[in-house]
């Protein structure tokens, strides 16, 4: 990965120091490299998502720059220099498992005191690191109900909350949305934008492409533990697909070998799903009742045709392949 | 369907080594042991150590002492008693179960019975078994012994025998020595009387049943041991929902987790035992307010035990199913072996030397012998400090073991 991306002036940080720094971070697992010379910055105040299928490394880099995982090679630095090992670095440094990692029998605010306390909080200032933490996260109600008993997206808000008591420099998410509705979710990416808003620096991995679209000041795709693109999403958006839009071809069922053999000799091809294929117009084709009397007559079950920017899906989809697109 | 349901449970069975090792490991072993046990308690294999002074050293003394020595009934406990007081306070101090004392001469006719056993009445069975083992001695071996006692008896009470039966009684006691020495038992006697061999016991001051004391530490060591395996699980649990990694992601932090939990555990203890003395005190009059300070350091380090053994497995295990089955092994086991379930003496020879290897065993006598032999410090230090140092290594085996696991 080119360095020069993530250089200090090129994102405009001025002279504040970066709150994570990834230099040629490297790792085998017998033999098998599951990460190859990663390189990344990311400033206070910016919310960065990592991409990628499963096994191409996400886990084991947010793992290493959460200090849970030693890498064969590179070095991570938190803030100007703290190793994410040192124990000054868990000061500085909030993690957020893909679990719910709380005490389920336990309510909101003994569990937010419990991780408090445990992260070196003094007994005023995690009392007054609660209220903060609730405030934001839209939790004050909930604060005296036990675990067990909220719904799967406040438990995930509680799950976020909890590394978010000490005010973190750097906060560390794996996979905060999964499993939950839309409107949960919808709720967390509040709980993040209030948390980046504050100057707090997020780093995340999510399968869900339009909610790093949506949240994300930066995006990398990793691809085969290697960092194979990274940058702004809109301005990714822009650098490969420039103004083309995107014809979208939704299917009723799984196109059979010879509707798919159809649907590939007009530049479509599979995206994020079997039921979905994509079809970028950059040369023109956009007629899309020409296209839908085509398909059908060739026997495919043409659900849906619409024309539409290429959004983060059509770039990993691009980088990475069809299959890789989740 | 039903064999498919049958080849799921019997997968079940043989990948999970929890339920393996409790289905079909505990349990004979638990047979085992209490089979050794109880076999000890119901059956004339029960082996006292007996202490013994020989106040008289007439020559019916000096046999009765080496036919005692020679007879498995009995085992000889380290050393002899140098005075009667001496004797009483080694079956006080738990260094014989039972001691004779030789007061007169077997031979000779006299009021009191020439043999006294002493026994502590916490070991209730303990008394009137080695009493009968000794009549059997008596009668067996040194039959002479008590015709020529009865006889003086008779002349005594009776009528005085003429010279020429003197001279036959003479014969034929003589002839019984001989049988008896050639181990050709002569005249079986099944009933020498309480005249030849009486009972004391030694009971605690109070009037406490003795059953009472011994069951109030030995209980509590087991249930501290449920408890606080049971405490000490909720580690596994916050390492699989993954608040171990979360709260406590390096071995400094992991190190202050189980202190934690050591430290609750350790408190829980002594609030469960002091329930079950308070329930001894107020129900049936323990006697542990003269002792408190001891009681109060045998607690600790017995729910230090406990803690420390139950944080060790948790580290160990990987999953909340397997601790349980290990711990109910354990638990089950150390609470036999170690006396919880039945008190030691009334163990086979082996399995007393076992016990004695058992921590359990160590807070079992400590709590008996401040509440029932009224212990002194330094005999309760010795038995405490080991468990003190077992309690540390358990928790340091835990911190170190936790430290070096992986979250999953």
């Amino acid at each position: 990965m080119d360095e020069g991306l993530n250089d200090h002036a090129a994102y405009g940080q001025g002279e504040a120091a970066p709150a994570l720094s990834v230099r040629r971070a490297s790792h085998s697992y017998s033999g098998r490299r599951v990460l190859s010379d990663v390189s990344l910055t990311l400033w206070p105040g910016q919310i960065y998502s990592l991409l990628g299928r499963n096994g191409a490394g996400k886990s084991t880099l947010l793992r290493a720059i959460s200090g849970r995982h030693d890498l064969n090679g590179g070095h991570i630095r938190v803030g100007e220099k703290l190793r994410p090992r040192e124990a000054a670095a868990w000061g500085v440094l909030g993690y957020v498992p893909q679990d719910i990692a709380l005490y389920r029998h336990l309510t909101v605010h003994e569990n937010l005191d419990f991780f408090g306390r445990m992260a070196g909080l003094s007994a005023r200032d995690c009392y007054r690191a609660i209220a903060e933490v609730l405030d934001s996260a839209a939790l004050e109600a909930q604060s005296n109900q036990i675990v067990s008993s909220l719904s799967g997206g406040y438990q995930r808000r509680v799950n976020i909350a909890a590394a978010a008591l000490t005010r973190p420099l750097l906060l560390v998410l794996d996979e905060p949305t999964v499993g939950i509705d839309i409107q949960a979710r919808e709720a967390i990416h509040t709980l993040l934008r209030n948390l980046r808003d504050s100057g707090v620096a997020i780093i995340l991995t999510t399968h869900d492409l339009e909610q790093a679209q949506v949240l994300s000041d930066r995006v990398g795709i990793l691809d085969g533990g290697a960092l194979v693109m990274e940058g702004e999403p809109l301005r990714l958006l822009h650098d490969m697909f420039g103004n083309a839009k995107e014809m979208i071809v939704e299917l009723h069922e799984a196109p059979d070998d010879h509707a798919a053999h159809y649907l590939s000799t007009h530049h479509l091809m599979p995206s994020q799903s079997p039921f979905v294929w994509t079809r970028l117009l950059d040369r023109g084709g956009g007629d899309t009742a020409a296209m839908s009397d085509h398909l059908v007559a060739h026997g495919v079950n043409v659900k849906e045709i619409r024309i539409r920017r290429p959004d983060l899906s059509s770039l990993f989809v691009h980088v990475v392949g069809p299959e890789a697109a989740t | 369907m039903t064999w498919a349901v049958f080849k799921v449970m019997v997968l079940t069975l043989i990948r999970d080594k929890g339920a393996l090792l409790l289905a079909f490991v505990l349990p004979p072993v638990v047979y085992v042991l209490f089979a050794a046990i109880f076999a000890g308690t119901a059956s004339d294999d029960l082996t006292l150590r007996l202490a013994i002074y020989d106040g008289v050293r007439s020559e019916a003394t000096s046999r009765l002492v080496q036919e005692l020595r020679a007879d498995s009934t009995f085992r000889m406990a380290d050393r002899d008693a140098t005075s009667a007081q001496d004797l009483s306070d080694m079956v006080r101090l738990d260094l014989a179960d039972v001691g004779l004392l030789l007061r007169t001469d077997p031979a000779v006719a006299g009021a009191d019975a020439p043999l006294l056993v002493i026994s502590d009445a916490a070991k209730a069975v303990a008394g009137p078994v080695a009493a009968g083992q000794i009549q059997r001695i008596v009668a067996e071996r040194l039959p002479d012994v008590t015709f020529t006692r009865q006889f003086a008896e008779i002349e005594k009470q009776f009528v005085q025998l003429q010279p020429t039966q003197r001279q036959r009684v003479k014969a034929i006691l003589a002839k019984m020595k001989d049988d008896a020495r050639a181990k050709t038992p002569g005249v079986e006697m099944e009933e020498t009387g309480e005249k030849l061999v009486g009972r004391e016991s030694i009971a605690a001051a109070g009037g406490t049943k003795p059953a009472v004391v011994y069951y109030a530490g030995a209980v509590a060591m087991m249930f501290l041991l449920f408890a606080a395996m049971q405490g000490a699980m909720q580690l596994i649990d916050e390492r699989q929902t993954g608040v171990l990694e979360r709260a406590a992601p390096n071995a400094g932090t992991r190190a202050v987790l189980v202190i934690g939990k050591f430290i609750f555990l350790l408190g829980q203890g002594v609030v469960q035992v002091t329930l079950i003395f308070a329930a001894a005190v107020l129900l049936y009059g323990v006697k542990v307010w003269d002792s408190v300070p001891l009681w109060l350091l045998i607690t600790i380090a017995a729910a230090a035990l406990a803690a420390g053994l139950g944080l060790l497995l948790s580290a160990a295990s990987r999953t909340r199913q397997q601790a349980q089955a290990i711990s109910t092994f354990l638990i089950l086991v150390l609470s036999a072996v170690g006396g919880s379930m039945v008190p030691r003496f009334l163990m086979p020879e082996w399995l007393q030397d076992v016990s004695w290897y058992v921590p359990n065993a160590w807070v079992i006598e400590a709590y008996h012998g401040i509440l029932w032999r009224g212990a002194n410090v330094r005999e309760t230090l010795m038995l405490v400090a080991p468990v003190l140092a077992v309690a540390l290594l358990c928790l340091a085996g835990a911190v170190l073991l936790l430290g070096l696991r992986k979250s999953r």
